[in-house]
């Protein structure tokens, strides 16, 4: 980033403004960021994504006044089963209250936001803040942030409605918002949360968001995660997110849009009978760049982990996944399962992925799946033989591909967009159904 | 499971069968690694000048480079200033004059692996009349093999008798300026083989008995070329399921193989250096840099390994698939045990229209160790069609050491289909118990069940190699139950 | 030649076997019968000497010697032979290689020498036909990619070749069609002489008309509750378990 520094200074300012307990920690996480700087990808983790494209640009960091500008959200773009749920507008990193709809959060949930917390409501989230500042980006946000948002779950609270946050990049000028989100999902509560990222037209900011995700004992957390921001914005993003025993997380990560992406998502499995299922899509074309890095740490005994990706390439674009499973030394019992599978559909498009096993105990059962090709040959033929033709079957493949990632998703306009995008227009999803490819 | 435990117990305990030592004066250069030093390599061998500037260009190359970090392996930083780059072989006098002077250790592993007792001699390092034996052998060897126009000499020899060949294709494969340790190698390189096979011409033996004699005191620093010419066939073996002696803690070879339109070349490895004590206390570093080009259309090459020596194996046996339709295939048992770490796998660089390759690999971690493979699936865009198969499996024994896999998998070209598998899991107790409760002692259940998990990977050996890593892997369990 | 003393033994902590009690003479045909969860396979294994299985009480001596103390191998060399309700498959290993190693394994227990390649294959060439197994299935890994009647047959083949004294078939009858099932019982009953003992843990009776046992020993909740001659069988597949249960509980 060309004006680094300048951002730096600027973060120095928000620590001073900021109570004490934030004033230190941005003024560490700032520290960070300067003595390491940004990757490159001579980093083994940045590898196969370079950050030149988002390092020339002249980013300001954006403030309270930036998120003023935008008017009104379009509702169709998160329409989802039981679309009169609860929603929050985030406009560059920002809350919009008067945009956002939360006086019908179900009850035992609440949304607020970190700088209206008191000491003492802080105190166990400290830790959480502090947890990932040893990596450039989620420094960057620490020291950077607007309005972080807490959204708390009672304990036994079963929040069965979906509460949707959205975040929009708006403006034309490159601007760096850094949202902030803490979900705190209480002992056997249980609760379903959207992330969806929007950017206006044009847009060339960049997003550089974080979430941590702490599931209490018993607790269950659906997350999905959608990017689809104008092919103009640059995107860097990450979930930590921490499981203790019984828990059961489920995080979808579903990217079709941006410039450049990146998505770190890092699950601790910490409690025995913790579960995580993680599934992703990612679809590019054009001149995209979308990478996925996962982390699944099975710190304990008794974790089972299971994971999907799925990435459909296509144009001069390029997809990366990099799914690593690391099982702790006596942590026994464990079963983790991962696979990657893709299609390339592109000339000039590539992809790259790595799945990572690292094994210190033994009674283990892990397993991993890559796949790279183009569309099965043979089930071409069979729906070209029924009478479909090329083109169509072509679409209906690539569609029933994607569609077995994001199943569980309960958002009607994620599916649209993605018969949108495969089949051009949105009514083959039940032709598809059953269709494997 | 307790049996289980046991198991890996005795197996944690065995012991290195060649742990033996023996302090002999050499004609030796001093320690530390500089210019005078390459000159006085070069000198020696009465190279000629283009090599020493080969060498010095390497060396330069080598002052610019990182030492690599990113393998899954720690060990304390190399004084590379600490070593001796020259010594010059044995005279007969320094060595053991019978094997009665051998270890008796080392003979009961030769034994068991039902080594010739000649054969013995020469791997011991015994200097005695047999030499005359052995010289008949190697003259038929040789006739054979100059019958068949094929050239199999030392790298030393080949620089004086066949320069053209050596300059026309040296480094070819793996650039001085390839990677630090092959850049290390290619200042310093002591010796090593060359093997040319001409055009449309099978090498008419297993280029194994006969190199497994001559491989011997090659020096730390091994530089080996093999050029396969149109439509030519060889099979190469190097290393032996022995344990060989050695005081030298670093190696770094550098293995090239050339194969161009139709020819083929096998290329087996059995590495079974020191591995270190139970303590991790010595052990060779056993740093390879192994690279193949298949060069024509149609050309193969295959590599088949089975590591179980070493206190660090960095190593990665790679097919450059340049020609239409050429073939690259990997297959390896690595069995790592007590503090020993393994980082070892293939590259698999697809160029040409319709190549495959294959990639087959075991890993076997005992006691504290790790083992890691780490495998590279590159598909350039002009690949059309290329096909990769790849399938790594871990098998722990005992919940002190550690299995990884990275493999990293680049394709930008849509009509290619790479396909990935990879499992890791600790013994089957199910397997064990089967065995067991059919009258087969644990240790031997042990045994069998890793050798049937190596099966895929043994049967691309030479027959008798075969049959000896079999053996070698057994003993390795065997001397487990004390 | 057996002699199960008031054996209990529990696995993860649950008492699955409560005090057995059971005589087995040389050339006894013992069937153990009853219905799921009675405990039948936990006793085949504890016999074989799987982990996992705690004995908390009782004895079992074979001809004389305890059985309790000695590892699984040992306890084939002695001449214990466990057929498997679930044939373990072992990628890589030959079929016939692990019965040698088994076979030789067995005779070095027993001090006698080991047989030679050419004795060992002579003994399975007859073995292979006696059982009628397809000796296709000999050379490759042991029961990979066998049918469930394949493997049953590789079970008892591998008992022909080893020669037990005492032969355990765990549910050998589960999985298997009419013809397959009789291939297998014809297989057992060819081994079947003066010396050799069998105990046939099944659920059906049906596997004892084809293996008639000189004994039947109803086995509920770790218990044997009932005991009698090969007709009890027919009366259990007439009135099946539960008269017998709610007689034992009463």
């Amino acid at each position: 980033m060309e004006k680094l520094d300048e951002i730096l200074r600027t973060a120095v300012d928000l620590a001073a403004a900021a109570p004490a307990w934030l004033g230190d920690r941005r003024r560490a996480a700032a520290a960070v960021v300067e003595e390491g700087r940004l990757p490159t990808t001579s980093d083994e983790a940045w590898k196969y994504t370079s950050l030149k494209d988002i390092s020339d640009q002249p980013y300001r960091l954006a403030t309270a006044a930036d998120a003023l500008g935008f008017a009104e959200i379009d509702l169709t773009h998160f329409e989802h089963a039981g679309s009169d749920g609860p929603f929050a507008v985030i406009v560059n990193g920002h809350l919009r209250a008067d945009l956002s709809r939360l006086d019908n959060l179900p009850s035992g949930v609440t949304l607020r936001t970190l700088a209206s917390l008191s000491e003492a409501e802080l105190g166990p989230l400290v830790s959480t803040l502090d947890g990932v500042e040893s990596a450039a980006f989620s420094a960057l946000n620490l020291a950077t942030f607007g309005d972080g948002l807490l959204l708390d779950v009672a304990d036994g609270a079963s929040a069965t409605n979906p509460i949707a946050l959205i975040f929009v990049a708006d403006g034309q000028a490159p601007l760096l918002s850094a949202p902030r989100i803490v979900i705190n999902a209480g002992r056997n509560s249980s609760v379903r949360v959207i992330e969806q990222y929007l950017s206006v037209a044009g847009n060339c900011g960049l997003t550089n968001c974080v979430t941590n995700i702490e599931l209490a004992e018993g607790a269950c957390v659906y997350h999905h995660r959608l990017q689809d921001e104008a092919e103009t914005s640059a995107h860097i993003g990450r979930i930590d997110a921490k499981v203790s025993s019984n828990a059961n997380l489920h995080s979808d990560s579903v990217a079709f849009g941006g410039r450049l992406t990146r998505v770190d998502i890092e699950v601790a499995l910490a409690g025995r009978g913790a579960r995580c299922r993680l599934n992703g899509l990612f679809a590019t074309h054009g001149e995209q760049h979308i990478d996925h890095h996962t982390t699944v740490d099975h710190l304990v005994g008794d974790t089972h982990s299971e994971e999907l990706y799925r990435g459909i390439l296509d144009g001069h674009s390029r997809g990366v996944f990099n799914g690593k499973v690391i099982v702790h030394r006596d942590a026994q019992q464990i079963s983790a399962r991962q696979a990657s599978n893709n299609l390339l559909l592109s000339r000039q498009a590539e992809i790259d992925t790595k799945p990572e096993l690292e094994i210190y105990a033994d009674d283990v059962t892990c397993a991993h799946g890559a796949t790279v090709g183009n569309l099965d040959e043979g089930a071409l033929f069979y729906l070209r033989s029924r009478g479909i033709g090329n083109a169509e079957a072509r679409a209906l493949l690539t569609y029933a591909f994607a569609e077995q990632v994001i199943e569980s998703i309960p958002l009607d306009s994620v599916r649209r967009a993605i018969e949108q995008r495969f089949i051009g227009h949105t009514d083959m999803s039940t032709l598809a159904q059953g269709i494997q490819p | 499971m307790a049996t289980n435990a046991q198991d890996i117990d005795a197996f944690v305990d065995r012991k290195y069968d060649a742990g033996f030592y023996t302090d002999i004066e050499q004609d030796t250069a001093p320690p530390g690694l500089n210019e005078d030093v390459i000159r006085l390599i070069s000198g020696k061998k009465k190279e000629p000048e283009w090599l020493l500037e080969w060498r010095l260009k390497a060396y330069a190359r080598f002052l610019e480079l990182r030492e690599p970090n990113w393998a899954h392996v720690e060990y304390p930083p190399i004084d590379f200033q600490a070593i001796s780059y020259y010594s010059a072989p044995k005279s007969d006098a320094d060595r053991p004059q019978s094997l009665d002077e051998v270890d008796p250790k080392l003979l009961e592993t030769y034994e068991k692996l039902g080594i010739p007792l000649e054969e013995q001699k020469m791997l011991a390092g015994v200097a005695v009349d047999m030499v005359f034996d052995s010289v008949s052998v190697h003259t038929t060897f040789r006739d054979k093999l100059a019958e068949a126009g094929v050239i199999f000499c030392s790298f030393s020899d080949a620089v004086i008798d066949h320069p053209e060949l050596v300059r026309k294709y040296l480094g070819t494969v793996v650039p001085t300026t390839d990677n630090y340790y092959a850049a290390l190698n290619s200042a310093v390189f002591s010796d090593g083989s060359f093997v040319y096979i001409p055009k449309n011409t099978r090498c008419p033996m297993e280029l194994s008995t006969y190199f497994r004699i001559n491989a011997m005191n090659t020096g730390q620093f091994e530089r080996t070329l093999v050029i396969a010419e149109e439509g030519s066939y060889v099979s190469y073996l190097e290393g032996c399921t022995a344990p060989m002696r050695d005081e030298n803690q670093l190696h770094a070879a550098v293995v090239e193989l050339v194969a161009l339109q139709d020819a083929e070349i096998k290329y087996s490895t059995v590495q079974n250096w020191y591995p270190g004590d139970e303590e991790g206390r010595g052990g060779i570093y056993n740093f390879v840099t192994k690279r193949g080009d298949c060069r024509g259309a149609r050309s193969k090459i295959s590599w088949t390994q089975v590591e179980t020596g070493s206190a660090i194996t960095w190593k990665y046996p790679s097919c450059v698939l340049k020609g239409e339709n050429s073939v690259g295939e990997f297959y390896s048992v690595a069995l790592t045990n007590n503090l020993q770490q393994a980082d070892t796998g293939t590259k698999m660089v697809h160029i040409g229209r319709g190549t495959r390759s294959t990639i087959i690999s075991k890993g076997i971690s005992a006691g504290r160790s790790q083992n890691a493979y780490r495998g590279l699936v590159r598909i350039a865009a002009g690949a059309e069609g290329a096909r990769n198969y790849t399938q790594c499996d871990s098998l722990l024994l005992g919940d002190r050491s550690a299995a990884h896999t990275f493999p990293y998998i680049e394709c930008k070209n849509p009509s290619a289909q790479i396909e990935h598998e990879a499992s890791t899991s600790k013994i089957s107790d199910d397997q064990l118990f089967y065995l067991r409760s059919r009258g087969i002692k644990q240790e031997d259940a042990v045994n069998l069940i890793v050798n049937g998990f190596c099966k895929e990977v043994f049967k691309e050996l030479p027959m008798e190699f075969a049959v000896e890593a079999q053996k070698l892997l057994g003993i390795s369990l065997e001397g487990a139950v004390g | 030649m057996l002699e199960i003393r008031n054996l209990h033994a529990e696995v993860d902590g649950n008492e699955i076997l409560r005090g057995i009690n059971l005589d087995i003479a040389p050339g006894e045909t013992h069937a153990i019968m009853g219905p799921n969860g009675s405990g039948k396979s936990t006793l085949s294994h504890v016999l074989a000497g799987r982990d996992g299985y705690t004995v908390t009480a009782g004895t079992v001596h074979f001809n004389g010697k305890s059985l309790l103390e000695l590892e699984p191998e040992e306890r084939a060399g002695e001449g214990i032979f466990l057929a498997f309700q679930y044939p373990v498959e072992i990628a890589g290993v030959n079929n016939v290689y692990m019965l040698k190693a088994a076979l030789n394994g067995v005779r070095a227990y027993r001090g006698e020498a080991e047989l030679g390649a050419v004795d060992f294959l002579k003994l399975v060439k007859s073995r292979v036909k006696a059982v009628g197994l397809d000796e296709s299935l000999l050379n490759r890994p042991v029961n990979e990619g066998f049918s469930g009647g394949e493997k049953k047959r590789n079970e008892v083949f591998q008992m022909s070749v080893l020669e037990p004294r005492l032969a355990i078939l765990d549910e050998t009858d589960s999985g298997l069609d009419i013809d397959a099932l009789k291939a297998v019982a014809e297989g057992v009953n060819a081994l079947r002489d003066a010396e050799r003992s069998f105990i046939v843990v099944t659920h059906y009776q049906r596997l004892l008309d084809y293996i008639v046992p000189d004994h039947i020993h109803v086995l509920s909740k770790g218990r044997i509750i009932k005991s009698g001659g090969k007709e009890l069988a027919h009366e259990l597949e007439a009135r099946g378990y539960d008269w017998l249960t709610s007689e034992a509980a009463a």
